[in-house]
C-alpha cells in the first residue's frame, strides 16, 4: 500500500487535534486493516472487518432499495457514533466519536479527511 | 543416552521441509528387511511419549516463521483438550492450561499477562501439538440475540442489549414445511 | 408466514456463494468484494465480506432463506449473528485445501458449542488435483471422536442437482424419509 507512513500521520493527527474523535481506522473493502489509531481495548483486525461488513450492507441497502450512492453509515450508540465512509476504491474510513459530538461538524471533518486520503490511496 | 539422542530428535524440529516415508513394521518372527535396518544395539529400552518430546522440543524451536499460517488467532481462545496430563508444564504453559475454557482471547492473555502476543501464540501453538488444548472462536459480542424495546414504552432509544432472549429460540419448523421442501427438491432439480 | 432458515459455512473458496447461487430463485444478495490478501487474491477474486443472501419460495406460506457467512476467520463476529437465528446450517469443505482443515474445525467447534441443530457437512471439490478421500478428511476434521452421526457428503456447489441433494440429505437430520 502507497505511503503507509503519511497515511498514518493524517490519521493519526485527525484523532488527536479534533475534540471528540476518540478513534480512526483506515480498512480495505475487504476487511483488513491499513491505518489504525484506536482505543487499546479495540483489535484493528475485528474492527476493520466489522467496518467492512457493515459498509458493503449499507451499499447493498442503498442499491436494493434504490437510495443510490451510500455517503456514509452511522452507527449511533448510547455512547457515541461509529461513522463509516468510503474512502475511493480502495478503502473504507471508520471514525469513532463520543456521544458530545456535534453530527454536522462531524461530518463536516470527516468529509474533509477523506479529501486529504484520497490522493495517496491512488 | 536416552537424553543424547532426545536432543538428536529435538534437532529434527528445526527442519522447515521434509517428507516423510512410512515403512510398516512386520510383526512375524522373521526379521522384514527394514526391521533389519534398525539400531538395535543403540536401543535403551527407555521409551517417552511423542506428544511430550513434541512440546519439550518446540520450546527451543527457532523457526516459528515457517509455522506462521498455523498459528492460532488472536482472538481465538483455547480450550482443554483432556481433563488432566503429566505433562512438565513451564510458567507460562501452565497459565495457558489454567485459564483454558474459560473463553479467554489470545490477546487479553497477552494484555494480562504483558507478554508479547507471538509468545502467547507460540506457546498455545505447541500445547495444541502436543493434544492438550484446542483452539476455539470466542465471541465478545453478546452471545444472545437482541431484543428491541418499543422506543415509546421504554426510556431510551437504544436496543437494550442486557434484555435478551436465549440464542437460538427459533421456532419450530412445521413438518408440512420440511415435506413440501423435500417434494420441491426432488421435483425441481 | 413460515420461514426455513438454513445457514451456509465455511472456508474462505469453500464454495458458500455459488451453492447458495446455485439454488436461490433470486439473484443472491451478495457482499463479495475484491480481495486485496495476497496469498488469497492469487486464486480468488472476490470474497463475501458480511453475507450471501437466497430464497426458495415453496407457496405463499412457506419460504426457504439461505444465508452465506464470509469464509475468513477475521468475519467470525458475522458467525454469531448468522448461525445464532437459523434451523439448520451446512459446513462446505474444500477437500483440495488441507490447510483449511483446521480452520473448519475451528468452525464446527464453535458451532456446537452454541447450538444443538441438524447439520451437515459438504465436501466440495472432491474432483480437483489434491483431493483429499472423504474417509481422511474425515478424520482430518476430528469427527471420529465426537458427531458420529454427522452426516458428509459430496457436494458440487455449482450443479443444481447436487445441491439439492445435499439439502436433501440435511433434510433427513428432521424426520424419517417420507414413503414415496
Amino acid at each position: 500500500m502507497v505511503q503507509a507512513s503519511m497515511l498514518n500521520e493524517i490519521i493519526q493527527k485527525f484523532v488527536t487535534s479534533i475534540s471528540g474523535i476518540e478513534g480512526a481506522a483506515l480498512v480495505t473493502p475487504d476487511g483488513l486493516s491499513l491505518v489504525s489509531v484506536l482505543p487499546s481495548s479495540m483489535d484493528e483486525e475485528r474492527t476493520a472487518a466489522m467496518s467492512a461488513a457493515i459498509l458493503s450492507l449499507g451499499e447493498r441497502i442503498g442499491q436494493e432499495l434504490v437510495r443510490g450512492l451510500v455517503a456514509r453509515i452511522v452507527v449511533e450508540g448510547e455512547k457515541g457514533y461509529s461513522v463509516m465512509v468510503s474512502c475511493g476504491r480502495d478503502a473504507v474510513l471508520l471514525v469513532l466519536a463520543s456521544k458530545e459530538t456535534k453530527q454536522g461538524l462531524l461530518f463536516l471533518e470527516i468529509k474533509r479527511l477523506v479529501r486529504e486520503l484520497m490522493p495517496l490511496l491512488g | 543416552m536416552f537424553q543424547l539422542q532426545l536432543e538428536e530428535v529435538n534437532k529434527l524440529f528445526t527442519i522447515t521441509s521434509a517428507e516423510f516415508k512410512f515403512e510398516e513394521i512386520n510383526n512375524e518372527p522373521q526379521v522384514s528387511s527394514s526391521e533389519k535396518n534398525f539400531p538395535w544395539e543403540e536401543m535403551t529400552g527407555k521409551q517417552k511419549k511423542a506428544t511430550k518430546i513434541s512440546l519439550e522440543a518446540m520450546r527451543d524451536y527457532f523457526n516459528w516463521d515457517y509455522l506462521k499460517e498455523k498459528m492460532p488467532f488472536r482472538n481465538s481462545g483455547l480450550n482443554k483438550l483432556v481433563d488432566k496430563h503429566d505433562f512438565q508444564l513451564l510458567p507460562l504453559e501452565t497459565y495457558l492450561w489454567n485459564t483454558a475454557n474459560s473463553n479467554i482471547s489470545l490477546r487479553k492473555i497477552a494484555q494480562e499477562k504483558q507478554v508479547p502476543l507471538e509468545k502467547i501464540q507460540q506457546t498455545a501453538l505447541s500445547m495444541i501439538f502436543a493434544g492438550l488444548l484446542e483452539e476455539v472462536s470466542i465471541i465478545n459480542m453478546p452471545m444472545k440475540t437482541t431484543k428491541y424495546s418499543i422506543a415509546s414504552s421504554s426510556k431510551s432509544n437504544f436496543a437494550d442489549i442486557n434484555n435478551t432472549n436465549i440464542s437460538n429460540n427459533q421456532p419450530k419448523i412445521s413438518n408440512s414445511l420440511l415435506s413440501n421442501l423435500i417434494a420441491f427438491l426432488r421435483k425441481h432439480f | 408466514m413460515e420461514i426455513l432458515k438454513i445457514a451456509v459455512t465455511g472456508n474462505v473458496g469453500a464454495g458458500k456463494t455459488t451453492f447458495i447461487r446455485t439454488i436461490s430463485e433470486i439473484e443472491v444478495v451478495d457482499t463479495e468484494r475484491r480481495i486485496t490478501d495476497e496469498k488469497i487474491a492469487s486464486w480468488k477474486e472476490n470474497t463475501t465480506v458480511a453475507l450471501d443472501f437466497g430464497r426458495l419460495t415453496l407457496n405463499s406460506e412457506q419460504i426457504v432463506h439461505m444465508y452465506g457467512t464470509p469464509g475468513q476467520a477475521r468475519f467470525d463476529f458475522m458467525w454469531d449473528i448468522i448461525l445464532n437465528k437459523v434451523h439448520a446450517y451446512i459446513l462446505l469443505v474444500a477437500v483440495h485445501r488441507p490447510q483449511d482443515f483446521r480452520g473448519a474445525r475451528r468452525i464446527l467447534t464453535y458451532i456446537n458449542q452454541r447450538v444443538q441443530i441438524p447439520m451437515i457437512i459438504g465436501l466440495t471439490h472432491t474432483d480437483c488435483e489434491g483431493a483429499w478421500q472423504k474417509d481422511d478428511v474425515i478424520l482430518a476434521l476430528g469427527l471420529t471422536n465426537q458427531n458420529i452421526d454427522l452426516p458428509v457428503v459430496d457436494v458440487n456447489a455449482e450443479n443444481p442437482n447436487s445441491v439439492a441433494q445435499c439439502l436433501l440429505t440435511l433434510l433427513e437430520q428432521w424426520q424419517p424419509k417420507p414413503t414415496t
